[in-house]
């Protein structure tokens, strides 16, 4: 297990510097001028060059790049140019980690536990239930999420006003509040998520259940539901435990737009004014913290798999 | 056996349904953040787009964001709804030549620190937005001295005669913080100002919501109607209809294409005149395309826009003629329907000018205004002009529409406000937007004629508008509403200024 860790600790090292180095050029690229979304449009030539000098952006990318790496090295994601102009990046980005994460989180924990019951529930019976649960799966990978966002939001905080339409209040204010507003963002977020494991869960069950020992099992008297969760679900949890980390990085993802549509400030929304407001710093900031999250929960997910899956430890 | 599986997976199915409906938490209608539109009186939750990204003034811009820079920051002079001004932080004000402008301070106010604002005071602001780099502090370049006279009294000298000081002293040039947090370079997180509120920082969570409270020592205390006022950043028009419709706010900044649903759910939508879109002919001499340098033809392209489809459909707003915004002194009622299309006429002054076959025209553009310039092209091909739209990214249509790359481009400048400011932008020879470098005497004497102005109601600028106007600099075809809503069940006095991007917070109160 250690060795598992520390060679993806060392792995994650150089991937970390090929992703910045990437992101730094491809940030490079971006249409526009900070300058220019900084002063607007009615600034004289001489302020554009004043502030330009001031920001180092005068400077050959070569130099820019080597600067930004050097403060990398020793912490130092730099400074804001525009969303919050000279405040430290690590600091923006750290107070808006927790939104993103909570919902990310939960989500991720709601996808999972609804998940498995829907597959379970559709493996195990081949009537109503399970053609409800079959048909629920295909319509939750199929329903556009921004498109189920508005509709919630429709239902449940604008007709029957028992949800909040936006904003995020952080646990340590209320957890019942911080719990109300992740409820609509989490459901909208994770319906496709929740799809997907649920047909996931169910293959695996139905592969397990239609082994020779299940059916020996059955035979000698074994109770179904003893069965199902002992033996089942184990086995079953090896594939969706397989796919847990790609399913995180799709959520994080989707929290952009999730976002956007319930007005949460976490790092989706800090990304798009960003990229808006031609704030290069950040953006390459919170390139660098996405990657590392990404890199942490994939070792947990890698840990976890090795701790499932008992072929894989040898 | 059978029967007992069914159960098991009834069971869990139901299980689940409950948790994705709860999402793990159960929420109860009582504690829901979305009850009806806050509390009257002594909280105003109001939606905005935009916050300021930093408290010093100098740094300020003057869009979306200043009703939260009104709460903190108050103005020398109070621009009113109905276009005149009040007094503010200053009690009297007058240009005493064209080129000199005085102030008289009021007494006894002081900043959120306890500092005095004093004559030092406003020369110390002023003196520090003219040599700081911002989005508004080129409306300054004209001031060459500030002195001071006495503790009250404040003279401002200019190089040049500016006579739309009264309005940028309105506006986030005229708002004064405090010269000690000036000094000390703390204006960066937070405000000092002596404006009617004073932000809580301990209830701001910064590019989420900021909390403002009253200010008890503020000069005009009694026309204070809040408790604290709450700013919440919602940057999504949807999402902001949205927390407007289910009460977690009372008021937001809209557009054209959620305003129906505002209204049927209720709230009140108050619109104002906005950015005008238009073609800026500027190869008026006709270098890159001779037919442009023929007023007739500029003329005959006014003629033949259906700009009232225009305004119904793609654009909505009002049709106009004008190139200048409604609301500002470069504004006339008079002219506004100089250019109603006529394509008669228009035929026969391209055929006047030798143009009856039409001609090419390429016309600079980006992908968010190509729907439009498409139309405006249809309009223009009934009178034999064939437009080639050159669709850029944003970031070279920004370049190049001030370059001489282009003969013309679709344009949609936002105003300053200032209807002087908008002229000296777009007319003199050496302008920003007058790559190559077009005069016409009328003009000419209508820019000179306006500096020297004494008012915003002086002919001067309706002369000047009516000489562009004749010129067919522009071909302007819209003036786009700005949307704004609120619930009047919680909130009253929203009214737009004329020429603001948001209404300002000095009306608000709650409703009866």
């Amino acid at each position: 297990m250690v060795k598992i860790v520390v060679s993806r600790v060392l792995f994650a090292i150089p991937l970390l510097l090929i992703i910045t180095t990437f992101s730094f050029l491809l940030v490079s690229l971006i249409p526009g001028d900070p300058v220019a979304s900084i002063l607007g449009e009615g600034a004289t030539p001489q302020q554009y060059a004043e502030l330009r000098a001031q920001l180092g952006l005068d400077q050959p990318l070569a130099v820019q790049y080597l600067r930004y790496m050097g403060g990398l090295f020793t912490g130092d994601l730099g400074t804001s140019i525009s969303i919050q102009p000279g405040q430290p990046v690590a600091a923006i980005v750290w107070t808006r980690l927790p939104v993103t994460l909570s919902l990310s989180l939960v989500t991720l924990v709601v996808t999972l536990v609804v998940g498995v019951l829907i597959g379970l529930a559709a493996a195990m019976s081949r009537g109503v239930t399970g053609r409800v649960a079959q048909i629920g799966s295909l319509l939750g990978v199929s329903i556009p999420n921004f498109w189920l966002g508005v509709l919630l939001v429709l239902l449940f905080s604008i007709t029957w006003k028992v949800l909040p339409a936006t904003g995020y209040v952080p646990i340590q204010q209320s957890p019942v509040l911080w719990a109300q507003s992740l409820v609509l963002p989490v459901v909208t977020l994770g319906l496709a998520g929740i799809a997907s494991v649920a047909r996931q869960t169910r293959g695996s069950v139905n592969d397990t259940l239609s082994r020779d020992y299940v059916r020996t099992l059955l035979a000698a008297g074994t109770p179904r539901y003893q069965i199902v969760f002992k033996h089942a679900l184990r086995n079953a949890g090896i594939p969706v435990v397989s796919v847990l980390g790609f399913l995180f990085i799709g959520i994080f993802g989707g929290t952009i737009v999730i976002e956007q549509v319930f007005a949460m400030s976490g790092i989706g929304q800090l990304t798009i004014s960003a990229v808006t407001n031609h704030d290069i710093p950040v953006i390459q900031g919170v390139v660098v913290v996405t990657t590392i999250v990404v890199l942490i929960v994939n070792l947990a997910v890698d840990l976890l798999y090795f701790a499932l899956n008992p072929k894989a430890r040898r | 056996m059978r029967k007992r599986s069914a159960t098991l997976a009834a069971a869990t199915v139901l299980a689940a349904a409950s948790l994705a409906l709860a999402g793990c938490t159960g929420g109860s209608s009582d504690d829901a953040g979305g009850t009806p539109s806050d509390v009257v009186g002594d909280v105003l939750n109001v939606g905005v787009i935009l916050v300021p990204a930093q408290w010093d003034p100098a740094k300020f811009d003057w869009t979306e964001q200043l009703e939260l820079q009104q709460a903190a920051y108050d103005t020398l002079i109070h621009l009113q709804p109905d276009g005149t001004y009040a007094p503010g932080l200053a009690t009297e004000w007058s240009y005493t030549s064209p080129t000199e402008f005085t102030l008289t301070l009021r007494e006894g106010v002081t900043f959120s620190d306890g500092t005095a604002l004093d004559a030092a005071a406003v020369k110390a602001n002023l003196d520090h937005a003219r040599t700081t780099t911002g989005p508004r502090t080129s409306q300054l370049a004209a001031i060459s001295e500030v002195q001071t006279d006495g503790d009250l009294g404040v003279t401002i000298d200019l190089s040049t005669p500016n006579p739309d000081l009264p309005l940028i002293l309105s506006m986030a040039m005229g708002m004064m913080a405090s010269p000690a947090a000036l000094a000390a370079g703390t204006l960066d997180t937070a405000p000092v100002g002596a404006g009617p509120y004073v932000l809580d920082a301990a209830q701001t969570v910064v590019n989420d919501h900021y909390t403002f409270t009253k200010n008890p020592d503020y000069w005009d205390a009694g026309s204070i109607h809040y408790n604290s006022l709450v700013f919440k950043l919602i940057t999504d028009y949807t999402a902001s209809l949205n927390a407007l419709r289910s009460g977690q706010i009372a008021m937001a900044l809209g557009q054209p294409t959620t305003a129906s649903a505002a209204e049927a759910a209720g709230d009140t939508v108050v619109t104002t005149p906005g950015s005008v879109v238009s073609l800026v002919l500027q190869d008026r001499e006709g270098q890159l395309v001779p037919a442009l340098g023929d007023v007739r033809v500029r003329q005959a392209m006014n003629y033949a826009i259906d700009r009232a489809a225009l305004a119904a459909s793609l654009l909505p707003g009002s049709p106009t003629s004008q190139q200048f915004q409604k609301g500002t002194s470069m504004w006339d009622e008079a002219i506004n329907d100089t250019y109603d299309q006529d394509l008669d006429k228009a035929k026969s002054l391209m055929a006047d000018a030798g143009y009856a076959n039409g001609f090419d025209l390429p016309i600079g553009s980006f992908p968010l205004n190509d729907p439009a310039l498409q139309v405006i092209a249809s309009d223009l091909a009934k009178i034999g002009i064939t437009v080639q739209i050159q669709s850029v990214p944003i970031a070279d249509y920004v370049t190049l529409r001030s370059s001489t790359q282009w003969p013309g481009w679709i344009a949609q400048i936002v105003g300053t406000g200032s209807g002087y400011l908008d002229a000296l932008n777009v007319l003199p020879p050496d302008s920003r937007f007058n790559p190559f470098h077009s005069t016409n005497a009328d003009i000419t004497a209508g820019l000179t004629a306006i500096a020297t102005a004494t008012g915003p109601d002086s002919p001067a600028y309706a002369q000047l508008a009516e000489a562009v106007q004749d010129q067919a600099w522009f071909l302007p075809v819209v003036q786009i509403d700005r949307y704004y809503y609120y619930d009047p069940k919680v909130v009253s006095g929203v009214q737009w200024t004329p020429g603001q991007a948001v209404p300002f917070i000095y009306t608000w109160a709650p409703a009866s």
